[in-house]
C-alpha cells in the first residue's frame, strides 16, 4: 500500500510524516476565532468529520449545511489531492469504500530536500501547493459514490439562464459594435502628436544664438550630445505627389557648425515616412571640438530637397555625461547580469526584471547628468495593451477555472480515447498541435503506473 | 495558451503524472506554429502593419511550406526525445466511466454559463481580428470586468486576487521599461548599425547570403534574450534602408522573412524569448509547478537553433536559386 501513496517519483524527493487527523478541521479555517458563531460551526464542522471517521463502512455523512459553500473548494481541492498522492491513480480497481480510513486520515507534510541542483532538464523542482489551498485530505465521503448527489453542485435555474441571456446580447452588442465599426487610429487627427515645430530647411544664426547653442551652461570635453528628432511622416507640402518610397528614403540632414562657421559634424536622422518617429544620434565632444564651450548651432535640411520634398520635426538636444561614451556595453553588460539573474533563479523573476529596470533607469540618468523623468512618463513605455490583453484573460480563465469546466473536459477527453493512449494523443492533437509530442512521456508515466499496481 | 494550459495541467494530475514536459513542449511548438501566418505572433503581426508589401497570402506561401513540412515534425522529435524516458509498450488504461465523470461534474453552472458566453465571444473577436483591426486588449478587458459584474457584483477583490497573477505582470512592465531604456541607450540602433555596415561591406553577388544569414541569426539571438516585440520595431527600419540602398540585390521581402524567422522562432531560446513562455510558467507555478529556468533552456534552446538552421536553409535555397 505504500508505493500506491507515494506521490510520483518524478517530483522528486519527499519526506512525509504522519499527524493526527484531529487537526484538519480545527486548522482548515485558519482565520482567527472570533464570533461564538463561528466557534460553534466549527465544532459542528469537526464532529461532522468524526462522525465520518466513526462510519468506517463507507456510508455518507452529510456535512452541516453551514459549511456547504465552503466544501466546493475542499471538494475540489481533495480530488486533485489524492491524484497528487497516487490514491486514485489505479480507479478501476480499488472502488472507494476499499480505501480504508486510516491511509486517508494520515497526513502529508511533504517537506523537500533542495541537496543539490540538478542540472538535468527533466528534473522538475517538486510540486509545491498554491499557499492558499487547503491541502490535506478531507473526509472519506468526498470521494464515495454519493458525491454528485450532494447538493454542494451548483445548477443552473431559470434565473441564471435569463442572466445568462441578457449577458448574451451585451456581449453580442459589444462584440458587433467591435467587428462592425470603423474605426481609424490617428491618421486624420485635428491636431498631430507633436506640433509643427520646425520645418527643413532650417538653419540656425551663429550671431543671434537662435536655434541650439549649447544652452547656457557649454558642454565640455568628453560629453556626448544626443540630438534627437520627432520626424513628421507626412511631407509638408500636401500639394506634390509624394510617393511613399520617396518618402522613405529622405532624411534629415544635420550639420553641427561651430562659431567660427567650420561644419564639425555632419549626419542623418530618419529615413521619414516609416512607423518609427522618433530617431537620435550620438556625437562624442572629442578633439576635434577644439573649444566646446563655445556656442554652436544646427543646420537642418531635407535630404530629398531638390525633389521639394520638406519635412517636419521637432529637434532636441541633450547634453550626456561621459559615462555615455560607453552606453552600449553597459547596456548590454546590464541586460546580460539581468539575464544571469533571472537564469540561476537567485530572486524571483519579477523582482530582478523591477530592480533591474531600476537600476537601469539609474544609469540612464547618470548618463543625463541627472535629469530624471516622471514616473508617468516612464509609465508610457510599458506596453499596456500586451498587459491588459493578459489581465482581461486571466480573469476571465480564472473565473472559468471555478466552475471545474477544465477537469469536466480533461475528464472527457479521457474517456473519449477510452483509455488508448494513442487515441488519447490524437484528441490532444485535435486541442493543439504541439500535445504530438508528449506521446512518449505519456507511455512511460503509463508504465510506471502499471508496475505501481 | 492561457486555454489550454489549465486542461493540460487537469489532465495530468488525473493521469498521476507531472505536467511540465507537456507544458514546454506546448508552447514551443505553439511559437512556432504562430511563425507560419501574419497574425500567428507579435513579430509578424507588426512585420505585417509596417511594411506594406507584405500580406497575409505571402506569408502562407513563403514561410508556411518551411514551419509545417520541416520544423514542426522535428521539433517534435526533439521534445519527446529530451524528455524521453522509454517508448516501447503501448497499452490501453482501464478508465472507469461513472466513477470519472461522477468525481468531476460541473459544480458551479450558473458561473459557467457567465463565463462561458464571455470567454466564446471574447475568442470569436480575437479570431475575427483581420477584418476588424482592433485591440485584442479592449474586448478581453471589457469580457473581463464583465465577468465580474455578472458573477460578483458586489465583490471584485475575490476575482482580482484569485485569478490574476500580478507578478507575471509586474515582470512584463518591469522587462518593458528595461528594454526601453536600453533602447534609448542605443543598443539596439547599435546592432542594426552593424549589420548594415557589414552586409554593406560585402562583394554584391554575396550580400543576399550574408544579409539573410545575418538577419535570422542575430535576430533570433536577440529576440532570444530579449523581448521580440522591441527589436522587431527597431530592425524594421534598418531592412528598409536596407533595400532601399542595395536595390539591386536585396529585396525587402526577402528581408522582412528572414527577420520573421529569426525573431519568431527565437522567441523559444530562453523563458523570457517571447510572452507566451512566461505567461504558461506563470499558469504552471501559480498550480504549483515550477518551471526553471534550465528546464526550459534546454529543449528550447536545441529547437529554436536547429529549427532557425532549417528556416536558414530554406531561404537561402528559395531566394538565392531562384
Amino acid at each position: 500500500m505504500k508505493a500506491d501513496i507515494s506521490p510520483p517519483e518524478m517530483m522528486g524527493s519527499v519526506m512525509r510524516r504522519k499527524k493526527q487527523n484531529s487537526v484538519a478541521s480545527g486548522s482548515l479555517f485558519h482565520d482567527q476565532p472570533t464570533s461564538p458563531l463561528q466557534q460553534i460551526e466549527r465544532e459542528k464542522f469537526s464532529s461532522g468529520v468524526k462522525t465520518v471517521v466513526e462510519s468506517e463502512n463507507g456510508l455518507t455523512i452529510r456535512q452541516p449545511t453551514s459549511l456547504r459553500k465552503s466544501s466546493i473548494v475542499i471538494r475540489k481541492q481533495l480530488s486533485l489531492d489524492l491524484h497528487n498522492h497516487g490514491l486514485i491513480n489505479d480507479l478501476s480497481q480499488r472502488r472507494a469504500s476499499d480505501i480504508k480510513l486510516s491511509e486517508i486520515n494520515e497526513e502529508y507534510i511533504e517537506t523537500t530536500h533542495y541537496t543539490k541542483k540538478s542540472w538535468d532538464p527533466t528534473v522538475f523542482t517538486p510540486y509545491k501547493a498554491p499557499r492558499d489551498s487547503i491541502h490535506r485530505f478531507f473526509s472519506p465521503d468526498d470521494i464515495s459514490e454519493n458525491k454528485t448527489k450532494l447538493d454542494d453542485i451548483r445548477i443552473a435555474c431559470k434565473r441564471d439562464y435569463v442572466i445568462a441571456f441578457i449577458l448574451f446580447c451585451i456581449m453580442t452588442i459589444i462584440c458587433g459594435t467591435m467587428i462592425g465599426w470603423k474605426t481609424h487610429v490617428g491618421d486624420d487627427v485635428l491636431f498631430g502628436h507633436v506640433g509643427l515645430a520646425c520645418r527643413t530647411p532650417c538653419f540656425g544664426d551663429i550671431k543671434s544664438r537662435d536655434f541650439f547653442n549649447g544652452r547656457s551652461h557649454s558642454f565640455s570635453r568628453n560629453d556626448v550630445l544626443k540630438i534627437g528628432a520627432y520626424i513628421d511622416p507626412l511631407a509638408i507640402d500636401k500639394d506634390i505627389e509624394v510617393e511613399l518610397n520617396e518618402m522613405t528614403s529622405t532624411f534629415l540632414d544635420i550639420d553641427l557648425v561651430s562659431t567660427d562657421g567650420t561644419v564639425k559634424r555632419s549626419f542623418q536622422l530618419g529615413p521619414a515616412g516609416s512607423t518609427r518617429m522618433f530617431f537620435s544620434e550620438f556625437i562624442q565632444v572629442d578633439t576635434t571640438f577644439e573649444s566646446p564651450q563655445d556656442s554652436h548651432v544646427l543646420n537642418v535640411k531635407s535630404s530629398n530637397s531638390e525633389n521639394g520634398i520638406h519635412l517636419s520635426f521637432t529637434l532636441y538636444g541633450e547634453d550626456l555625461s561621459p559615462l555615455a561614451n560607453h552606453r552600449v556595453i553597459i547596456s548590454a553588460l546590464m541586460l546580460c547580469v539581468v539575464y544571469v539573474l533571472i537564469a540561476t533563479e537567485v530572486l524571483h523573476r519579477t523582482l530582478v526584471a523591477i530592480f533591474g529596470s531600476l537600476f537601469s533607469l539609474f544609469l540612464y540618468y547618470l548618463m543625463n547628468k541627472g535629469r530624471t523623468e516622471e514616473l508617468g512618463e516612464i509609465m508610457l513605455h510599458v506596453e499596456w495593451s500586451t498587459l491588459a490583453l493578459i489581465f482581461g484573460l486571466m480573469i476571465i480563465v480564472g473565473e472559468l477555472s471555478q466552475t471545474g469546466i477544465f477537469e469536466w473536459s480533461a475528464v472527457r477527453l479521457l474517456l473519449l480515447s477510452k483509455g488508448s493512449c494513442n487515441r488519447l494523443m490524437v484528441l490532444l492533437c485535435c486541442l493543439t498541435v504541439s500535445f504530438h509530442l508528449s506521446r512518449i512521456q505519456c507511455f512511460s508515466s503509463l508504465q510506471h503506473y502499471a508496475t505501481n499496481k | 495558451m492561457l486555454l489550454i494550459a489549465p486542461v493540460t495541467i487537469d489532465i495530468c494530475t488525473i493521469l498521476g503524472i507531472d505536467p511540465r514536459p507537456y507544458l514546454i513542449g506546448e508552447v514551443i511548438l505553439s511559437n512556432i506554429g504562430g511563425t507560419a501566418t501574419l497574425i500567428g505572433d507579435p513579430p509578424n503581426i507588426i512585420i505585417g502593419s509596417d511594411i506594406e508589401e507584405v500580406g497575409f497570402v505571402d506569408f502562407i506561401i513563403n514561410i508556411a511550406p518551411c514551419i509545417v513540412v520541416f520544423c514542426i515534425p522535428i521539433s517534435l522529435a526533439i521534445v519527446s526525445k529530451v524528455f524521453v524516458v522509454n517508448s516501447d509498450a503501448e497499452q490501453p488504461l482501464e478508465l472507469d466511466r461513472t466513477r470519472l465523470t461522477s468525481l468531476y461534474p460541473i459544480y458551479d453552472e450558473p458561473r459557467l454559463l457567465i463565463a462561458g458566453i464571455v470567454a466564446s465571444f471574447v475568442i470569436m473577436t480575437f479570431f475575427f481580428h483581420p477584418i476588424h483591426h482592433k485591440d485584442s486588449a479592449w474586448i478581453s478587458l471589457l469580457g473581463a470586468f464583465l465577468t465580474i459584474t455578472f458573477t460578483h457584483p458586489h465583490d471584485v477583490q475575490t476575482s482580482l486576487r484569485n485569478h490574476v497573477e500580478w507578478d507575471t505582470l509586474l515582470f512584463f512592465a518591469g522587462l518593458f521599461v528595461l528594454v526601453a531604456v536600453v533602447d534609448a541607450m542605443g543598443l539596439l540602433t547599435f546592432i542594426g548599425e552593424v549589420l548594415v555596415g557589414i552586409i554593406e561591406s560585402e562583394p554584391e553577388e554575396y550580400q543576399q547570403v550574408s544579409a539573410i544569414s545575418l538577419i535570422i541569426w542575430v535576430s533570433a539571438i536577440t529576440s532570444g534574450f530579449l523581448d521580440n516585440i522591441p527589436f522587431t520595431t527597431t530592425m524594421i527600419p534598418v531592412i528598409k534602408i536596407l533595400a532601399e540602398e542595395l536595390p539591386n540585390t536585396l529585396h525587402i521581402k526577402t528581408l522582412a522573412w528572414s527577420l520573421s524567422f529569426g525573431a519568431c522562432l527565437g522567441g523559444n531560446m530562453t523563458l523570457l524569448g517571447a510572452s507566451a513562455n512566461i505567461v504558461t510558467a506563470g499558469i504552471a507555478s501559480s498550480k504549483g509547478y515550477q518551471i526553471s529556468h534550465y528546464n526550459f533552456f534546454v529543449p528550447g534552446s536545441l529547437i529554436s537553433l536547429v529549427t532557425i538552421a532549417i528556416s536558414h536553409l530554406y531561404m537561402l535555397i528559395v531566394f538565392t536559386m531562384a
